[in-house]
């Protein structure tokens, strides 16, 4: 006898769920597997089960138990939402957008559910319409973390350097502990070109997070743009094109103004303006390739 | 308002993850080809992102491409094009030219490339841009031909 053994599956079910929320995946899959086999057909624990296989990216499997789920319930409003994110995370972005659309028709209430549209709206460059999609999901639920993360990264779109501030302080002071609210807070300072405040932040996401793959090439990216050896390029990192337009019409003047008044100094001008350009395009990717193998990337 | 926002805007044939090639990538491709390689390099990313409404500006910048190659072997130019002639010379003119388009397509772009570096990797730009820069080159020297042999020159 163990000790799960005369708990309902609505019990298991939210065991489950909670293991699941502090991403104690294993556990959460031992509980299932006591259930399920004790009731089978319950779709609240194959919902649990597919929402094991969505995060430990398992999915195929996560497919197919969640359209078990819905052979058994159709209306099941969470399978059907994650139905469409593993949709989404298979790239069958039309179906996830069905999806969507069939849930949003029957529950326009839910902010959630435009967050979540308005996320896939971005990814297929629907920008405007990923906005208004995102401001209506904070309209209905200004204190969800997706509707708050899709709203400030409309914001960095957007590249107002004040409004993402606002969004962002939201977020902060709601989800300070999130994952998603560090990494849009780097994206913002690495716009507006903090680029050491950034890596701060990036190494503490991958303190919290030390196997995310992810995370340290974030780190690696800003240890790049941070590094002293590229400092002279912090103006054309920071301003990207204008930058470099800028650039290059102050070097055609100072050249002529030189071609006028300090003839004997135009070759020296042209050459240190050549090496500046070379280093400016083969050293950072040189360096990059070399903090990615001192990273083990 | 919630009606328009729930029209579907995704067909069967959506690419799952388009993304563009990088702006410095669009600056190398107009240092080393010129205006016309950045600008096939630019319909390259509207061609990604399926914007037909770009096409009138692609034509406006090869008309002011064209224009200035013909300037340049038709003098005297007229007038704010001479004096750019003979106080920067047609060689930096037109790479300028190149700059500056390349400036304006990244405005054009400018939220797609936002978009594209916060939710994918930028695509390798090495054979597009090679291919791009080719092409351009092959395109000046059909143009100079052409433009040569027209209006007696």
């Amino acid at each position: 006898m163990n000790e799960f053994a005369i708990l309902t599956a609505a019990e298991y079910s939210t065991r489950a769920s909670v293991l699941i929320e502090r991403q104690r995946f294993g556990q959460a899959r031992s509980v299932l597997a006591e259930a399920l086999a004790s009731h089978p057909d319950d779709a609240d624990l194959l919902y649990q089960s597919a929402r094991v296989d969505y995060l430990t990216e398992d999915l195929q499997q996560a497919l197919e138990t969640v359209r078990h789920v819905l052979a058994i319930e159709p209306l099941h409003l969470d399978a059907r939402y994650l139905l469409a994110c593993i949709y989404d995370e298979r790239k069958e972005l039309p179906a996830s957008e069905a999806v969507l659309l069939e849930l949003l028709r029957e529950y326009p209430e839910f902010g959630m559910l435009y967050a979540r549209y308005a996320m896939l709206m971005y990814r297929t460059f629907h920008i405007d319409k990923a906005k208004a999609l995102a401001r209506e999901a904070l309209r209905l639920a200004p204190e969800d973390e997706l509707a708050l993360i899709a709203c400030a990264i409309g914001d960095l779109i957007e590249g107002d350097r004040k409004v993402p501030a606002a969004t962002l302080s939201a977020l902060i002071r709601k989800y300070p502990e999130n994952a998603d609210t560090a990494r849009l807070l780097v994206v913002h300072l690495i716009g507006i070109g903090q680029y050491w405040a950034a890596k701060r932040i990036a190494v503490e996401l991958l303190k919290s997070q030390p196997n995310s793959r992810e995370n340290l090439e974030l780190v690696v990216q800003l240890e790049t743009l941070s590094h002293w050896t590229v400092l002279p390029l912090w103006p054309l990192n920071r301003w990207g094109v204008a930058a470099t337009v800028v650039v290059f019409i102050a070097t055609m003047v100072i050249f002529k103004l030189l071609g006028i008044f300090a003839p004997e100094h135009r070759s020296a001008f042209s050459n240190f303006m050549i090496a500046f350009m070379a280093y400016s395009w083969f050293y950072p990717p040189l360096l990059v390739r070399w903090l990615k193998r001192r990273a083990g990337l | 308002m919630r009606e328009h926002l729930l029209t579907p805007s995704l067909t069967a044939e959506t690419k799952p993850s388009v993304s563009l090639y990088s702006s410095n990538s669009s600056l190398a491709v107009s240092i080393f080809g010129g205006a016309p390689a950045v600008i096939m390099m630019s319909i390259l990313n509207s061609y990604r992102l399926k914007r037909l409404a770009d096409a009138p500006v692609y034509l406006a910048a090869l008309g002011a491409w064209a224009a200035m190659v013909y300037a340049a072997l038709h003098p005297p130019a007229p007038q704010p094009l001479d004096w750019l002639f003979s106080n920067v010379g047609v060689r930096s003119s037109s790479s300028l030219l190149a700059i500056l388009l390349c400036g304006g397509f990244y405005a054009l772009h400018r939220k797609q490339h936002r978009t594209s570096t916060m939710f994918q990797a930028a695509p390798s730009p090495w054979i597009p841009g090679i291919a791009c820069c080719l092409l351009a080159w092959g395109l000046k020297y059909i143009a100079v031909q052409i433009f040569s042999s027209v209006g007696g020159a």
